[in-house]
């Protein structure tokens, strides 16, 4: 008996000998179990769920979400026909199942709950709530009917409750997009790929039936700087250029003398500049077929501003103006860029702007400079308590590796603080903050209540042929989840 | 009993007489259900105390035959010396091992993150094929990218690598500030 439970000791030390230096060895000491609150359910929120959860061996994780349910943009902004790239959920969901990780969903932090209630019922509180705000784009006519932010685009085709009733009209035959990123190049790909490839996707079923219908032929892409500035990768716009049914335009006097002295380069950090660049000369320089009916056309409009959206009639959309750019100096991943007075005309009959996100302020007591929020390896300056990762933290930019990577750092930041943080303070975390929630009349979701939904989700996919069919109105979710627990309630009563 | 016994035998005999592209196939099919697999049961997590893993079922002893002793460098510098199946992925490696390094494999490889970053050394490197264009397209995204980094997913384990010594990027800055 007693060589058994020595067994077992030796055992859970050795298999608790951390992966990370020793100086991530912790307990906690003293008697409270320290407490963490991640505002946010997306890639960061979760690869920092997970380094916390594997390297404390007491700490509670509580993760809270804006909407009912979980995985940010991972649901909301990674494209349809990107499954793979989903993939990253499973681990998550694996996460999620630890017995000191709960989920809240449907509780708005900032509005719902302040962040100082938040902060005084944790020992730490760290902000992955991502980049929710457009950036600014001023420019006249940006009202005008079927004129999207990436934002509501995204989130039209993607599912996301706040977009589904937008009137989005493709019976014209050109569509605008301005912005060359990775963004603006999925929504050109939304546009252009031919439906029967969207089929089966988590794309929802009401904009499918819009994209059948499009009759759109030509999309542009509008960037106000040269092919080394552009913030897509060759990845995504080999996806929309190397489709069957694209040919991809671009002009000539874009691959100046400095652009193929760029491409020369060995300078292993903008690799992935000169690859894209090369790729795009590439496809630009191929002999065009558009002899069928289904030929569609990419032009990408680099050197162009934008100045005004015009309509013709009845305030939709029908030309951008823009001014054409000139790009100088012989450097050409740092030229300087100056206005002509050439005004260029581009007839359209939808417009998309994809020119980035920011983030958003819920809080005063949180140090926002230049739409970032000011830490050092996750940690808020001037705070012991508050952390931050990803694009929260250093503005929107970056993929799933990045966020990934900034989880290592801002969680290494939290556990190296926590045990203090833990005998500083006695907290309850959830068990403070939950009853002040309720109280206000919110229902708050579960881990088990996205499991409902989940499943209720792939189901109705089934049926249709697709990986899931969303519910697409946080309204229903809540429904689902209380009939899922009502279920549960009679089942266990029989 | 028997049967069963005779039953397991003539499948490892069959698959042990597959070609190696075959079980390349075989096993590149079953990655996914091999990792969510091994996901699903490591690592439980009782009262707070972490238990091992368990694995109850192991394909690559039954498909493989050849094994090599390779080194794996963590991000905190710490060299895991184990034992790696010949034609098997330098991810494959990490996951038969119980590695579970955090956020490595995050897209499970399917070439859709660049998570499984390595570095090898230049010696090692020459010696590997061309990396594909998807591959080539993720590794422009990766963090603490050198002349000698791969994605861990597509490299396959060689006999000549025997003793070879991997690292994971020690960078965590990222691609942004390039």
């Amino acid at each position: 008996m007693l060589t058994n439970v020595l067994k077992q000791i030796t055992t859970k030390c050795s298999v608790s000998k951390l992966y990370c230096v020793a100086s991530f060895g912790f307990s906690t000491l003293g008697n409270t179990q320290p407490h963490v609150c991640i505002v946010g359910s997306g890639p960061a929120g979760f690869g920092v769920a997970q380094t916390l959860l594997k390297n404390h061996e007491q700490v509670q994780v509580d993760m809270f979400e804006k909407i009912p349910v979980p995985f940010g943009l991972i649901r909301y902004g990674v494209s349809p026909d990107h499954q793979d790239v989903k993939n990253a959920i499973n681990g998550y969901s694996q996460t999620a199942t630890s017995e000191r990780f709960s989920f809240f969903g449907n509780v708005d932090i900032g509005q719902d709950v302040s962040l100082p209630e938040l902060l005084s019922a944790y020992h730490a509180v760290v902000l992955c709530y991502g980049a929710q705000e457009e950036a600014t784009f001023n420019i006249s006519g940006k009202n005008l009917k079927n004129v999207f932010s990436s934002k509501q685009f995204v989130g039209w085709y993607n599912g996301n409750p706040e977009f589904q009733n937008l009137d989005v009209n493709l019976s014209g035959k050109s569509a605008a997009i301005i912005g060359v990123g990775n963004v603006a190049l999925d929504c050109a790909r939304m546009l252009l790929k031919p439906t029967e490839q969207l089929q089966e996707t988590d794309i929802t079923s009401s904009a499918l039936k819009t994209l059948q219908k499009s009759n759109i032929k030509s999309v542009y892409l509008v960037g106000r700087r040269g092919p080394m500035q552009m913030a897509c990768t060759r990845k995504e716009l080999s996806e929309v250029a190397g489709l069957e049914c694209v040919n991809t335009f671009v002009e000539e006097n874009c691959f100046s003398k400095s652009v193929e002295t760029a491409l020369k380069s060995k300078d292993l950090a903008r690799r992935k500049q000169r690859r894209l660049v090369a790729y795009l000369q590439k496809v630009s320089k191929q002999v065009k077929d558009d002899t069928s009916e289904d030929t569609k056309k990419l032009y990408l409009k680099l050197l162009r501003s934008p100045v005004a959206l015009e309509s013709k009639n009845d305030d939709l959309i029908a030309n951008v103006k823009l001014i054409k750019r000139e790009m100088q100096g012989e450097d050409a991943f740092n030229p300087t860029f100056t206005d002509t007075n050439v005004v260029e005309n581009l007839p359209c009959d939808i417009v998309v702007s994809c020119i980035g996100y920011q983030n958003a302020v819920i809080s005063d007591d949180i140090p926002f400079v230049d739409g970032k929020i000011m830490n050092k390896n996750g940690k808020v300056d001037d705070r012991k308590d508050l952390f931050t990762c990803g694009w929260c933290s250093h503005g929107a930019k970056g993929v799933l590796a990045d966020s990934s990577n900034d989880s290592l750092v801002t969680g290494a930041s939290v556990l190296s603080n926590l045990d203090q943080l833990a005998s500083d303070k006695n907290c309850n975390g959830s068990n403070d903050i939950v009853p002040k929630i309720l109280q206000r009349g919110l229902q708050i979701t579960s881990w088990k209540d996205w499991k409902t939904i989940d499943s209720f989700e792939i189901k109705r996919g089934q049926k249709l042929g697709k990986v899931r069919e969303k519910v697409v109105s946080c309204d229903e979710m809540l429904q689902i989840a209380n009939e899922g627990k009502s279920n549960e309630a009679n089942t266990s009563e029989k | 009993m028997l049967s069963m016994a005779n039953f397991g035998k003539s499948i490892v005999s069959c698959l042990s007489s597959l070609e190696s592209t075959h079980l390349q196939a075989l096993k590149l099919a079953t990655r996914g259900l091999r990792y969510n697999y091994f996901k699903r049961h490591c690592p439980k997590l009782k009262n707070g105390i972490v238990t091992s893993p368990v694995r109850r079922f192991q394909t690559a002893p039954l498909l493989h035959n050849d094994k090599i002793t390779i080194n794996i460098v963590d991000r905190n510098r710490k060299t895991h010396t184990v034992q790696a199946n010949v034609d098997d992925t330098i991810l494959d490696v990490v996951i038969d091992n119980q590695l579970d390094f955090e956020s490595y494999g995050v897209c499970e490889g399917t070439v859709a993150c660049s998570t499984c970053h390595v570095i090898f050394n230049q010696e090692v490197y020459d010696t590997l094929e061309e990396p594909l264009m998807d591959e080539m397209d993720m590794l422009d995204l990766a963090c603490g990218l050198t002349e000698t980094s791969r994605l861990g997913c597509q490299v396959h384990i060689t006999k000549e690598m025997e003793g070879m010594t991997v690292k994971l990027p020690e960078e965590i800055t990222d691609a942004r500030d390039l």
